[in-house]
């Protein structure tokens, strides 16, 4: 007997048997696969001992407080604070801020363009030596832009713009802008604050004042957090995602906000509500032609909703009119006076629950721009017309991509021959810049923030680092204190922490007192509001335009895609849903009634196209969208920053285009027609 | 296989839907507390990872009766487990004082059967090696582990903050089951010091999370006896520890598959025990 071949298969296959039968081959299975989950590329767990450091978000508009949770000297999470005005809750932005800190587009070097086009790494140094030469030569042809509306770096570029002979301190576009120029156009000063908390009954004209509008952590807080919700009533061409909790959603056209408004203050009239303005009897007059009928054609929303309207305001004790732009901002002063006016009929100026007229701050160092001052100051229409500027500086700024016209913003920055960006990501206006300065974060800096719009009291909060980066990485107010002091000039100040503590004695407190008790602090002094004029000229002009027929556009805002100065937080392209972004085609919204008239349907591609300029995008069919409108999203459309912003849709700003609103003349771009046909 | 178990302690969540406004911050919040990767490409939803999902709900109608609300989804925490009982290697299990399914990620074998049986979706394989953009890494939590390829992950209801509150009262010398007034064990953890991430970061106060036996706690104040509560999917009988709440019956009928002529009031019990 040997081992021959059938003894060696019988063998093999007891073999087989035995070993299935037994534990070796499964727990040999279990342990490669562990062992093979261990490469070397997935990112080991870095231990460290919990810290919090308490800040304020300078990332996202909220301006919500934060609690930057640390692992040893790294900042990991953000979290809310509860127990301040602007706190209660995270938003999309803010969530995320810890990780933008690591974000794949952050500048951590300062760059400087060469003639052709490519960027190299330099010192601060020799920037530095260059922006001083230049601007002894054209100081006061120098001009800068901020994208911080409420940070006192704006009070140090301005105070050394006047020292230099310019007074071109910008701000890029806000609704709080156009709110401040809307109440210069009444002959009042200030600013506007919306005392939601108090208000039993909302209606919000355009304005998102649960998702992007204002401060809207606080917002949101003051909406929910009590026992019983105001009533809600949102009017807007796109169900927001205000609208979605609220009482009702009625679809308003594109552009109709102020008429809207204006047909509200009608009615009142009609029920023999009066406002105190000097000009009130042509108000009246104005109001008088504005009848039910016509209101309901020119804004979408029958006459009996309107009244509907109207009866949920005059039974409640508080209510209050909200009115803004749904994303883009432009909507022009006139709007916001016609909702100034409903206000102003129900009575709540500077009432409880109602519409507050707080006096805006004014600077602490010495020649520097008033805050409302710079509010007042309208970029876009000086962009397009200036021809002189020498020296553009840019902190936080990203007009190339959010102004309206792209093109034409590039065109006018090109006009410019040098400009220099201070900021902490590749964005694309950066990227047209002759010198990119590398910022810290909010999180990595001392900062402030005063006053953000829509807030009802005047607030104050200070920041502090968390963490902090490489020494390359100097914040504005840093620099710019730093090239003062090497020209000579002497702006009031040693530090940006001096004047931090000047603002808060403003406020009737220090510096110290502020970091100890990581509390802001308010103030109340309301703007005597009750000699206005409601100028009916300026609102007949400019809300009754002839319009073109055709599909209106809507643009919507969403904290979740980040603003033009931050790009998309790498966390969040996971929030956008399957009907706003399939790979690189963003979704338009349309009802069906409106596909319909078009002969389009869910997911067809088509074309978008406003002048000159053409979009492509997919269709997605809702019907929370205005018949006859197209709506979208703005903040897709980069073409900077880094892979979680590039290769997402269109800029939408490539359709619209601003133009003078009539009487003011004040940059607006709320109405923009389009010719939607399939690709 | 697995085990049904009892606990003194139900940790579970009442969402609010009427306060939800889809923003999606809590999603975001809890990427950053769990170590999720972030995503440059995330429309295929088939393959993203989201732990907690907010859907978008619409009841369907045209022009001004068209209505729309928004659904956080996170794992659903099932008393009655279909994924755990499934699992072959008990990489998933509820076997822990306060009802949390848990998912031991060095134990998995990718196998996703427990991802068949979740009636809710709400479990995520990753079908690649999470990528993390060079420095980001900077950013990980140590408190959550980061997961390779070839294994399921899930919500766990922030254990490790559950954890961590644990840690602080033993820290202290103090127990962590308390006799409550009514006579029965609960937890002796503050209801505000374990909270889970998308709760606290939720502004609008949609999310709120605690124990649904106690009660004392805001959960169970919010889901007894509310006839506006419902459970997604409640007649296939998971137990889940998450209740939605909405006034709007047309968002009650979304959280399962009724017939026409079925009602939402009608208690689940009648329904599981129909012939």
């Amino acid at each position: 007997m040997g081992f021959d071949r059938r003894a060696f298969l019988k063998f093999l296959g007891g073999a087989t048997a035995g070993i299935t039968i037994s534990p070796v081959p499964w727990k040999l299975l279990d342990d490669i696969s562990i062992w093979t989950q261990n490469w070397s590329w997935i990112p080991r767990n870095i231990p460290g001992q919990t810290s919090y450091v308490q800040t304020i978000s300078k990332l996202c508009p909220s301006g919500a407080p934060l609690r930057i949770r640390l692992a040893g000297s790294r900042a990991v999470q953000t979290m809310p604070v509860y127990d301040h005005p602007l706190g209660g809750g995270l938003t999309p932005i803010a969530a995320a801020e810890a990780q933008m800190l690591n974000s794949p587009a952050r500048v951590m070097f300062p760059l400087m363009r060469k003639p052709d086009g490519a960027y190299v790494e330099t010192k601060w140094e020799v920037i530095k030596e260059d922006i001083i030469n230049q601007l002894k030569k054209h100081g006061s042809k120098t001009a800068v832009i901020s994208g911080d509306e409420n940070g006192s770096t704006n009070e140090i570029m301005s105070a050394f713009l006047n020292k230099l002979g310019s007074t071109k301190m910008f701000l890029m576009p806000s609704e709080g802008q156009t709110a401040t120029q809307a109440l210069h156009a009444m002959g009042l000063k200030g600013r506007m604050g919306y005392d939601i908390k108090n208000s039993d009954c909302i209606i919000a004209i355009g304005a998102n004042i649960l998702e992007s509008f204002g401060p809207v952590v606080a917002n949101r807080q003051a909406y929910f957090d009590k026992p019983e919700r105001a009533s809600l009533v949102v009017a807007s061409p796109i169900r927001t995602n205000t609208a979605s909790v609220a009482d009702s959603w009625l679809a308003i056209k594109p552009g109709a906000e102020g008429v809207f408004a204006l047909a509200l203050a009608a009615e009142l009239i009609r029920r023999d509500y009066r406002a105190p303005a000097s000009d009130f009897n042509g108000f009246a007059k104005l109001c008088a032609n504005l009848t039910l009928e016509k209101a309901a054609e020119l804004t979408g929303v029958s006459g009996d909703r309107i009244k509907a309207v109207v009866d949920t305001m005059t039974s409640a004790k508080t209510p209050l009119v909200v009115i803004g732009s749904t994303g883009a901002g432009g909507l022009g002063t006139a709007p916001v006076i016609a909702g100034f006016a409903v206000n102003a009929l129900l009575g709540n100026i500077n009432k409880t629950g109602g519409l507050q007229i707080l006096q805006e701050a004014g600077p602490v160092l010495p020649g520097a721009m008033p805050r409302e001052e710079m509010m007042n100051n309208d970029l876009v229409t000086w962009l397009h017309k200036q021809n002189d500027t020498k020296i553009l500086v840019l902190h936080e700024a990203n007009p190339y991509y959010a102004l309206p016209n792209p093109a034409a913003t590039k065109a006018a920055l090109d006009k410019i021959p040098l400009k220099i960006a201070f900021t902490s990501f590749y964005d694309e206006t950066a990227m047209l810049c002759d010198y990119i300065l590398p910022i810290p974060l909010g999180l990595e800096r001392y900062d402030d923030m005063l006053n953000p719009y829509g807030y009802p009291e005047n607030i104050y909060c200070v920041g502090s680092p968390a963490q902090f980066q490489n020494p390359e990485l100097r914040p504005t107010y840093f620099a710019s204190l730093e090239v003062a002091k090497d020209m000579g000039i002497s702006l009031g100040v040693e530090s940006f922490l001096d004047v931090i503590d000047m603002r808060a004695r403003k406020f009737g407190t220090t510096r110290d007192a502020m970091y100890v008790n990581n509390a802001p602090v308010t103030d109340n002094t309301k703007q005597h509001a009750s000699s206005y004029s409601l100028r009916p000229q300026l609102l007949e002009k400019a809300l009754f335009v002839e319009k073109s027929e055709g599909i209106q556009l809507a643009i919507d805002r969403k904290l979740a895609l980040g603003t033009a100065s931050s790009g998309i937080p790498p966390f969040n392209t996971k929030l956008l849903r399957d009907t706003e972004l399939s790979g690189e085609d963003m979704f338009v919204k349309m009802n069906k009634a409106t596909a319909q008239g078009l002969n389009l349907g869910e997911g067809d591609r088509v074309k978008i196209a406003a002048g000159d300029n053409t979009i492509e995008a997919l269709v997605h069919i809702s019907e929370g969208v205005a018949d006859q409108t197209v709506a979208t999203t703005i903040g897709f459309g980069h073409t900077k920053f880094d892979e979680f912003s590039q290769n997402k849709g269109a800029n939408i700003m490539d359709l619209v285009v601003a133009a003078p609103e009539p009487v003011t003349n004040v940059a607006a771009w709320n109405q923009v027609v389009v010719n939607v046909t399939k690709a | 296989m697995s085990v049904i178990h009892d606990f003194n302690v139900k940790w579970g969540m009442a969402i609010d839907i009427d306060r939800c406004t889809g923003c999606g911050a809590c999603m975001v919040a809890c990427q950053a507390e769990n170590n999720l990767a972030p995503v440059a490409d995330a429309s295929d939803k088939k393959r993203v990872m989201n732990w907690l999902l907010v859907f978008e709900l619409d009841n369907g109608k045209e022009g001004a009766e068209n209505d729309i609300a928004y659904l956080p989804r996170p794992c659903q925490q099932c008393a009655q487990h279909p994924c755990a009982v499934v699992c072959p290697v008990i990489a998933t299990e509820r076997n822990e004082e306060g009802g949390i399914v848990s998912q031991i990620v060095p134990r998995c074998i990718g196998c996703r059967y427990c991802m068949a049986a979740c009636p809710y979706h709400a479990r995520y394989f990753n079908w690649h090696d999470p990528v993390w953009p060079k420095g980001m890494e900077k950013n990980l939590s140590p408190d959550v582990s980061v997961r390779p390829r070839g294994v399921v992950e899930k919500c766990s209801f922030c254990h490790q903050r559950f954890m961590a509150a644990k840690d602080k009262i033993r820290k202290d010398g103090g127990e962590i089951f308390v006799t409550g007034k009514d006579g029965k064990i609960h937890s002796a953890i503050p209801e505000e010091d374990y909270t889970t991430a998308c709760t606290e970061a939720c502004p609008n106060g949609a999310i709120v999370f605690g124990d649904l036996n106690n009660p004392e706690h805001r959960v169970y104040k919010m889901t007894h006896n509310n006839p506006h509560a419902f459970r997604l999917l409640e007649r296939l009988g998971t137990d889940p520890a998450v209740y939605y709440i909405s006034k709007r019956e047309w968002v009650r009928r979304q959280g399962d598959n009724y017939l026409e002529h079925e009602n939402t009031q009608e208690p689940v019990a009648t329904l599981l025990n129909k012939d």
